[in-house]
């Protein structure tokens, strides 16, 4: 769960990233553009709405407990 | 008062016995530098050790080389313990080592330095082998003793910053024996059980060379570099360099600065994720406006387009006035009772006329065909452009880094003004 979760911001970032990058594309066309930015902005709300679910724990495991 | 004489083999024989049966030269421990150092193949070990004034030839058999610890080295002071042996062939004595006890900077700094040595040899330090910290963690581990400052130092570090990553904590002994055994397994544990954390930090506060020794114990050192978590280490304070620091992923300096390390600020993450967005918001509008300059670009094509409407305009305009001019005529002729001649005559004039008309568009039309930059172009000219895609008709326009458009036939380029040269006036 915890994993999928990660991927998820690591990723909604690094798209949210790279879809800035696509933009600097010298040769990238008005509607790849758009469709770009379009999804440049889905990411920036992912990564927000993961942020938002934040639900820090704090747990200690005794070795000898076990 | 001299006894008879004896042979050498007597002497030597009779020296070997003194020697031998000498309390104190049976079981010596002498102090002195290893020089001469030599490495039998039959795995014998043979120096001497020497002060500044003297010197005594050394024997370690290879069964005793076993059981020490150090690595032995040229230079290195010792204390040598054994007892004094002759060889009666030779006719001398040497010290026959049993042990090795290091001297100098002391045990523990020279058990470090061959550590070091040994683990850096075999690639355990390699910075080809440290992983990357990862930038946005989910869950931590934290291994340390559950008591020490350091583990309330590390989460009021982590938790202040960040409230999102998950803390695992695994409590250790971080001095003392056996110290090092359970810091290694927890950092086994932690890559067995919970492979899903994304850094681990191992350390503890300051102490002693002694208290921090589990540190730079090997098995510790070889659970970091077999782990597929990163690790950060943060041992004592700044001045303290420990094995561990070397075979980590990252050292930090202390276990505040680990935790430091471990973890990215939300609100820094926030403001990166803002900033991204402002970044993407930025650049669409880069795109956007490309696109408006380019249409103020196209307007050279589009000039191109109202002349060629005004030069169909005008043909239009000359064929309208020339038809009417010839249904005018023909009604003349035909309506009217003029002499043939006579009607020729003004047929003639006419015609004239008409030709002079037509001479007139086809002037116009080449006026104007000469006015179209496209022409111009096809020719070989070009049209220099600024970045909002006006024409530039002077230097005056022209600074030196511009960014400038040349247009020509068949394409355009992006040039930038190296350096301006304007015609001073007279």
């Amino acid at each position: 769960m915890a994993e999928q979760k990660k991927l998820d911001f690591e990723q909604s970032m690094a798209k949210l990233e790279k879809a800035a990058a696509n933009l600097t594309k010298e040769d990238i066309t008005l509607d790849d553009a758009i469709k770009n930015y379009e999804e440049g902005i889905k990411y920036y709300n992912q990564c927000n709405e993961i942020l938002a679910n934040a639900k820090q724990k704090i747990e200690t495991y005794n070795n000898k407990l076990k | 008062m001299a006894l008879k004489p004896i042979r050498v083999s007597q002497l030597n024989a009779y020296i070997h016995r003194i020697l031998q049966t000498d309390p104190v030269l049976g079981n010596i421990s002498v102090i002195g530098e290893i020089s001469n150092l030599k490495f039998h193949s039959s795995g014998h070990v043979y120096f001497s050790l020497k002060d500044e004034n003297s010197k005594i030839n050394c024997f370690l058999a290879a069964q005793n080389l076993a059981h020490i610890r150090y690595d032995l080295e040229e230079g290195m002071e010792i204390n040598a313990l054994g007892y004094i042996s002759v060889y009666e062939r030779g006719g001398y004595y040497s010290l026959n080592v049993r042990d090795i006890e290091v001297r100098g900077e002391g045990d523990l700094a020279v058990k470090f330095e061959q550590l070091k040595k040994k683990l850096d040899k075999e690639g355990i330090f390699d910075r080809a082998h440290k992983k990357e910290i990862p930038a946005f963690p989910e869950n931590i581990a934290v291994v340390t003793a559950s008591t020490g400052a350091a583990l309330q130092d590390i989460l009021k570090i982590v938790t202040g910053k960040n409230d999102y990553v998950n803390i695992r904590i695994f409590p250790v002994k971080v001095q003392g024996p056996g110290a090092a055994e359970e810091i290694a397994e927890a950092i086994d544990t932690v890559n067995a059980e919970f492979p899903d954390t994304d850094v681990m930090i191992i350390g503890r506060g300051g102490g002693s060379l002694e208290d921090l020794w589990a540190f730079n114990e090997e098995i510790v050192a070889r659970s970091i570099y077999a782990s597929d978590i990163p690790v950060i280490s943060g041992v004592g304070h700044e001045i303290d360099f420990t094995i561990a620091d070397m075979a980590a992923d990252m050292r930090a300096e202390t276990p505040t600065a680990a935790a430091n390390a471990a973890v990215p600020d939300m609100d820094e993450i926030k403001m990166i994720i803002g900033e991204a967005r402002d970044d993407l918001e930025d650049k669409i509008g880069v795109q956007i406006k490309k696109r408006e300059d380019m249409v103020a670009s196209l307007d050279i094509g589009a000039l191109g387009k109202r002349i060629d409407e005004r030069i169909e305009f005008s043909r239009l305009k000359s064929k309208n006035i020339l038809g009417q001019m010839g249904r005018t005529l023909e009604g003349m002729i035909a309506g009217t009772s003029l002499k043939t001649e006579d009607a020729y005559h003004r047929l003639d004039a006419v015609t004239a006329v008409i030709t002079a008309g037509q001479h007139r568009a086809d002037m116009l039309k080449q006026q104007l065909d000469n006015m179209d930059p496209r022409n111009i172009i096809s020719k070989g000219y070009g049209a220099i452009l600024d970045d909002r895609g006006k024409m530039i008709t002077s230097a005056a326009q022209i600074k030196e880094k511009d960014m400038l458009r040349i247009v020509v036939k068949d394409g355009d380029a992006d040039v930038t003004v190296d350096e301006v040269r304007r015609k001073t006036d007279g």
